[in-house]
């Protein structure tokens, strides 16, 4: 079957890079995205299944990265998917908070297109192959 | 015989002592010798153990005894004595070390000094080489033994404490010259050997525990006896009631001996010597106590009996006598003759043993066989019996040579004991010289030192009485000075020197009478002498023989055997004479018809013990036959095991009875012969037999002395085991002594350690003790606010710890001074900001060699902070434009700034010698003195307007601010101080208005700027994160437009792509670069220790791996170690190395170089080290050097080198915010140098 990975973030431009990083690691994912922490929960808490994966952007406007994640990790049906924080943030602060609000991974958005690539796919790697 | 008193102590053994040659004794009948009335000595000796009683002895022992005291202990001869200086700490007396030809004082005190013995002569102590015995010493035998012969009655000895037996010959010869003795009670003792051993002697006068001593000491010297002076008192009283005669009456009737043939001079002294010691005053009470006391009376004779003799004596003497006497009579002597030998006076037997060791070695040398007997006599029950058991304590190895020890005495605990082989040869009785009879047929007389004891009178009885005891051919042997006496024809001189005489053959004969001298003598009750008991009376065989003469028997008395013993009446009737060779046989003698029966009744009367009759016996008679009756009949023998038989012969007529009774017919009479034939068969044969039985006898008898001769090897074994033993036991002894003196010593050093911790505990001047080597000694804990140190520190080398001091070298100062010596000082800087007069001064052992380094911490952080304070204030004093004035409770002008110069026109100096009313104008001083005034009563004045007097007259409206000055406590007021301001010029008032405002305006902008530089940078930070993302975009999509569309696109569309791309990637160098610079402004510093030349050798590690091909000679200078942030300063390496890698990759042998500029000002400049990096490179023009370090501006196009332009922004940037500068110098095409400083000190 198919896993699903959901991306939340309001770039398009890096959600489409995102996706044709994926293709390149030749990965069978269906890929969903959303704009913004509100919409993506709406989406989640409707799905019957659920994503395998969730990639989840820290600067958005409304509600915030690490809203989102906590909203997720209170939910009941939501906290066991794993979290990855995908941000161009390169502050450690915002590395650290995002652990301890329950993150279970964090990736750059690198300008090397590369690099990220390399990132991404130790990160499908880990919490995919289950 | 009388008893031998010796005034003589015995001689040392060894021959060629230099102290001996020459040493006069007295003459035989000459004046009696009596001591001068010089100081009493006091010889004191002692070995482990001593040390406690001698402290304890002087301590009690009166100053002003008049004695002298001589010390002597068992010191080990290595080390030096410090017993000297612990006795002085003891008493009053002066106590010094004794060295050669010291005169003796009274009232002092000296010790022997180690490695040498001590001897006193004629007063004056001197020094001799020790003398030693398979290792043993026994200094304190030499010297009282020295002691006895020179200071005689005057002379007292001490034992103290101690193993071994040093002192006990020694006491033996001070009781024999008349002094006194005294031991230690070994109960009191720690080592109870030497006390026990003089003890044993039974010469010791008093056993005392050590602090009884000085007073029984005190009142013995304080006596007449041993002040001196001739015995008058005695001698004086000697015929009065109670006087000597008495006494000597009183000893004889006790003891059974008569001292009335000494001389008077000598038991006047001997009795004088118990006087003193009971401190009997006159001799009269002294009679008194003898009556009363039978013990007093035995310890009187035992004084005037004391018998000092020792072994070998005069050891030339004796040699004189071996080559002069000895050999001669061996020479003369059969095989088989034994040598007699006569010892008069033998005391306790060493002079008997003596000469019985002498005349083995000479029988052994000679080679002869000859036994040696040896009599030896004295009055001295008790030593005589000493003498048997013939055990003598070990120092008699003073007096023995080694190899006789071995070979005629045995090894024992404490003592040898005289091998049986030699006790053998001596036989000791009580004998009487002047009462008993004398021995005969002797070979050689001894009578040594015993002659000059005794009158004219006895002596002359004596020699006649020698000259019969000895053999014609004999010799006579005497004492030294002794002589023959008148009598010259008994005797002839052989050697006058070694008092060895030759019996003459008296001219006429010798009327010997024993006893030589009349007197009722009473021999004493247990005096028993069975060798010379007359035999038995013979009533008893006087009644016999009338017996059997009146009743004619013919009686003959057999052994078992038959032998006759002996005959008694007419026998011949009954018996032949002997046919052949003469045989006393009864049996073969007996008449026939006799003898068988007579053997059978023999045997008979054996074995039935009882009486056999022999009736009508016919025998062959000279005058035909005859009837005989024969009773045998056992006769009684004491003591004997053999039975003895008589043999009663009587005639009898015929008899009445027919002769059938037990007679034996002719016939019986061959068989019996055939019996008898085979009796004599079997006695030869037992006879063999014995024989053989003694062959095995004797093999037995072999082989029994092998095994004694091995017992005897081994018994030299263990001699020697013990040998090895005693030498320990002496080097034990002097260990102890040693102890002693080191425990003392130990002592004061606790006590000085004691005080040294005590002091650095109480010290608040942090101390620090290296040693040599720069290894921790000792600190105190106060240096634990300065240098971090830990107890275990203790031995480490400081250079193992950290030493967070500013800019100083301790390890290289502290070696500075360790090799120098000079002291070094300095005002250093702790890390945590405090302040220290830090001095390095070197560690001087008692030699004064450097023997380490001291560093103390003195915190003059106050101090210095007060300095600075001080010199802060009076810039700002001085160069105060106000007039500023300092002035006493007087009006005496203290202080005087540069202002009131100004102001006033006055000088400072001129100002000083002026007081305040020099500045008043007359209207204004009445106002001064209200205001000091009110100052004083401790008002707050206010400031006012007033008036002053310029120097050149000059009027001047001052603003006046004026205060109290109290001193250090607080309380007093010492002195005023004024602020003036001239403010006649209004114009000047306003301007400091102005400064003042203008300098608030100066805040208040820098303050905004700051504002705006913080609100700028966190804009710079936000703006360049959110550039960052599109940025990302353009990036990546035109690139895979590129990439993906590529067949469709031509070849100028790919290239437009291409710049996008590269467009995009320049942007994002540029944010990032920005980015970074926002950060490295805003980032906390943190400050360490960085090595930089570690860091700089990884960069290069980094470069090299990323380009190999490249060879730069990189010389990075070893130890760059700075306070900074270690990876901000890592990036500025990293920066600067990194250009320098760049800019010369166009360089042939290029060359990069990082170090430290060593600054003209010395090493520890305040404006900190210059660091840089210069390479020789592509340079730069100078000119545009001051832009260099400017954001984005760059030197060369990214055609010539790449780079964004921000690199040395950041390094500047970083470099700044650690309080450095930082500046370029080079050429074009001639390299770059970059210079950078890093302030020192913490911010």
């Amino acid at each position: 079957m198919t896993q699903t990975l959901l991306i939340i973030d309001d770039n398009p431009d890096d959600i489409e890079i995102t996706k044709m990083s994926l293709a390149r690691i030749n990965r069978e994912i269906k890929v969903t995205a959303a704009p913004r922490g509100e919409a993506a929960l709406e989406f989640l808490r409707g799905e019957k299944i659920l994503p395998a994966l969730i990639l989840l952007d820290l600067k958005m406007p409304g509600m915030s990265g690490f809203d989102t994640l906590r909203k997720i990790r209170a939910d009941e049906r939501l906290k066991h998917i794993p979290v990855i924080i995908v941000t161009s943030s390169s502050l450690e602060a915002d590395e650290k908070m995002s652990y301890e609000a329950g993150a279970d991974g964090f990736l750059h958005k690198a300008f090397d297109i590369n690099l990220f690539g390399r990132e991404l796919k130790s990160v499908l790697e880990r919490w995919l192959d289950k | 015989m009388t008893k031998k008193t010796k005034l003589q102590p015995d001689k040392p053994p060894r021959p060629s002592h230099p102290l001996r040659a020459g040493a006069e004794s007295q003459k035989p009948a000459g004046p009696e010798p009596h001591s001068s009335s010089a100081t009493p000595v006091v010889g004191i000796g002692g070995s482990a153990g001593s040390l406690e009683a001698f402290k304890k002895f002087f301590a009690l022992m009166a100053v002003d005894s008049g004695a002298a005291f001589v010390v002597i202990q068992h010191l080990a001869p290595m080390h030096e004595s410090l017993l000297a200086e612990i006795l002085a700490l003891h008493t009053q007396m002066k106590v010094v070390q004794a060295h050669d030809a010291l005169p003796v004082e009274a009232n002092c005190v000296y010790v022997i000094p180690p490695k040498h013995y001590l001897t006193i002569r004629e007063g004056v102590l001197f020094l001799a080489e020790p003398v030693t015995h398979d290792g043993i010493r026994m200094p304190i035998d030499f010297f009282f033994r020295s002691l006895a012969e020179d200071r005689q009655e005057q002379a007292i000895c001490i034992v103290f404490s101690g193993a071994g037996s040093d002192g006990t010959l020694g006491v033996r010869a001070i009781r024999g010259a008349g002094g006194l003795s005294i031991v230690q009670d070994p109960a009191t003792a720690q080592f109870d050997d030497m006390p026990k051993s003089a003890v044993a002697t039974g010469l010791v006068d008093l056993v005392l525990s050590p602090d009884r001593m000085p007073e029984s000491l005190l009142n013995y010297i304080r006596h007449p006896y041993v002040r001196g002076g001739k015995p008058v008192a005695v001698l004086e009283a000697e015929a009065e009631p109670g006087g000597l005669q008495d006494i000597l009456s009183l000893v004889k009737a006790q003891k059974g001996c008569d001292f009335s043939y000494y001389k008077r001079g000598t038991i006047s002294r001997r009795i004088e010597r118990r006087m003193s010691l009971h401190q009997i005053p006159n001799l009269a009470r002294y009679h008194d106590l003898l009556l009363h006391d039978a013990d007093e009376v035995n310890k009187l004779f035992t004084d005037l009996l004391i018998n000092v003799t020792s072994f070998f004596r005069d050891p030339e003497a004796l040699e004189e006598l071996r080559q002069k006497a000895i050999a001669p009579l061996l020479r003369a002597k059969q095989s088989d003759e034994p040598v007699r030998i006569w010892i008069a006076g033998c005391a306790t037997g060493e002079e008997a043993y003596t000469l019985a060791i002498l005349l083995r070695e000479e029988v052994t040398a000679a080679g002869k066989n000859n036994a040696v007997q040896v009599f030896a006599t004295d009055i001295d029950a008790e030593a005589l019996e000493l003498a048997r058991q013939g055990f003598y304590p070990e120092s008699i190895e003073q007096d023995v040579a080694p190899e006789r020890l071995k070979r005629f005495f045995l090894r024992r605990d404490n003592g040898y004991q005289v091998r049986e082989s030699l006790r053998k040869s001596v036989v000791f009785a009580l004998h009487n010289l002047i009462t008993d009879p004398p021995f005969s047929k002797m070979d050689l007389v001894s009578c040594r030192n015993l002659l000059i004891y005794l009158n004219v009178e006895a002596q002359s009885k004596i020699m006649p009485l020698f000259n019969f005891a000895l053999n014609p051919g004999g010799y006579l042997f005497l004492g030294k000075s002794e002589g023959a006496g008148q009598q010259t024809d008994l005797f002839e001189i052989v050697s006058k020197k070694a008092r060895i005489f030759h019996r003459l053959i008296p001219a006429r004969p010798v009327a010997l009478e024993t006893p030589i001298l009349p007197g009722r003598i009473t021999v004493p009750p247990s005096v028993v002498s069975p060798v010379f008991k007359p035999p038995v009376a013979a009533l008893a065989n006087m009644t016999r023989e009338a017996i059997l003469n009146h009743f004619a028997a013919s009686v003959v008395l057999v052994d078992r055997k038959g032998h006759i013993l002996q005959f008694h009446g007419q026998t011949g009737k009954y018996l032949n004479m002997p046919m052949a060779e003469p045989d006393l046989n009864l049996l073969d003698l007996a008449r026939e018809g006799l003898s068988i029966l007579l053997r059978a009744a023999l045997r008979k009367a054996i074995e039935i013990k009882e009486t056999v009759l022999l009736d009508n016996v016919q025998i062959a008679g000279d005058e035909g036959s005859q009837f005989v009756r024969v009773t045998i009949t056992p006769a009684a023998r004491q003591g004997e095991a053999e039975p003895l038989l008589a043999v009663i012969f009587e005639d009898i007529s015929r008899p009445a009875t027919p002769a059938a009774k037990q007679t034996l017919t002719f016939e019986n009479y061959s068989a019996v012969k055939q019996l008898e034939d085979e009796l004599r068969g079997t006695q030869q044969e037992l006879q063999a037999t014995i024989e053989e039985l003694q062959l095995s006898n004797e093999e037995l008898r072999v082989a029994n002395e092998e095994v004694v001769s091995t017992n005897e090897e081994l018994q030299s074994t263990v001699e020697e085991l013990e040998t090895s033993k005693e030498e320990l036991q002496s080097i034990n002894e002097e260990l102890s002594t040693v102890n002693s003196q080191l425990q003392d010593k130990v002592e004061k050093l606790d006590t000085a350690n004691n005080d040294m911790a005590n002091f650095l505990k109480s010290t608040e001047i942090a101390t620090l003790f290296l040693d040599r080597d720069l290894r921790i000694k000792l600190f105190p804990t106060a240096i634990t606010r300065v240098l971090k140190f830990i107890p275990s520190d203790t031995g480490r080398s400081i250079s193992d710890l950290s030493i967070n001091l500013i800019d100083f070298d301790l390890i290289a100062n502290a070696r500075v001074v360790v090799e120098g010596g000079d002291i070094i000082e300095r005002e250093v800087m702790h890390a945590d900001g405090s302040c220290y007069l830090v001095r390095v001064l070197p560690y001087l052992s008692q030699e004064n060699e450097i023997d380490g380094v001291i560093v103390t911490f003195n915190d003059i952080t106050r101090v210095m902070r007060a300095e600075r304070q001080t010199r802060r204030l009076a810039t700002v004093l001085t160069d105060s434009n106000d007039a500023i004035l300092l002035f006493d409770l007087d009006g005496n002008i203290i202080t005087w700034n540069r202002g009131a110069q100004e102001m006033y026109g006055w000088s400072e100096a001129e100002a000083l010698q002026m007081t305040i009313r020099d500045l008043t104008p007359p209207e204004q001083v009445a106002e001064n003195l209200d205001l000091i005034r009110r100052l004083l009563a401790g008002e707050t004045v206010f400031s006012f307007e007033t008036r002053r007097k310029r120097k050149d007259g000059r009027i001047l409206d001052i603003w006046l601010t004026t205060t109290a000055v109290r001193d250090e406590t607080g309380m007093k007021i010492e002195t005023i101080a004024t602020t003036e301001r001239d403010i006649t010029d209004r114009d000047k008032a306003e301007k400091g208005c102005e400064t003042f405002s203008a300098r608030e305006d100066l805040k208040r902008k820098i303050s905004e700027l700051e504002t705006v530089n913080k609100e700028l940078e966190a804009f710079i930070y936000s703006v360049s994160h959110d550039l960052r993302a599109p940025l990302r975009s353009v990036s990546e999509f035109s690139r895979i437009v590129a990439s993906d569309y590529a067949d469709r696109l031509d070849e100028q569309a790919k290239d437009y792509l291409a710049r996008v791309h590269r467009g995009a990637q320049k942007m994002n160098q540029l944010v990032e670069a920005l980015l970074h610079l926002s950060r490295i402004s805003r980032q906390k510093i943190e400050l360490t220790k960085v090595d930089m030349s570690k860091a700089a050798l990884a960069i290069v590690a980094e470069l090299r791996q990323a380009e190999p091909g490249r060879s730069v000679e990189v010389r990075i200078q070893k130890g760059l170690i700075a306070f900074a942030d270690q990876p901000l300063i890592e990036i500025v390496i990293a920066n600067l190395i990194g250009n320098a890698w760049k800019f010369t990759s166009k360089t042939e042998n290029a060359r990069i170089e990082f170090g430290v500029r060593k600054n003209e000002s010395g090493p520890a400049s305040r404006k900190g080290a210059v660091y840089y990096v210069k390479d020789n490179g592509a340079g730069f023009d100078p000119e545009h050097m001051e832009k260099m370090f400017m954001p984005f501006h760059r030197l060369h196009t990214d055609q010539e080198f790449a780079g964004t332009g921000i690199g040395l922004t950041i390094v500047e940037r970083i470099i700044h915010r650690h309080g450095g500068r930082i500046w370029a110098e080079g050429k074009k095409d001639q390299g770059a140098t970059i210079f950078f400083t890093l302030i020192k000190r913490q911010p």
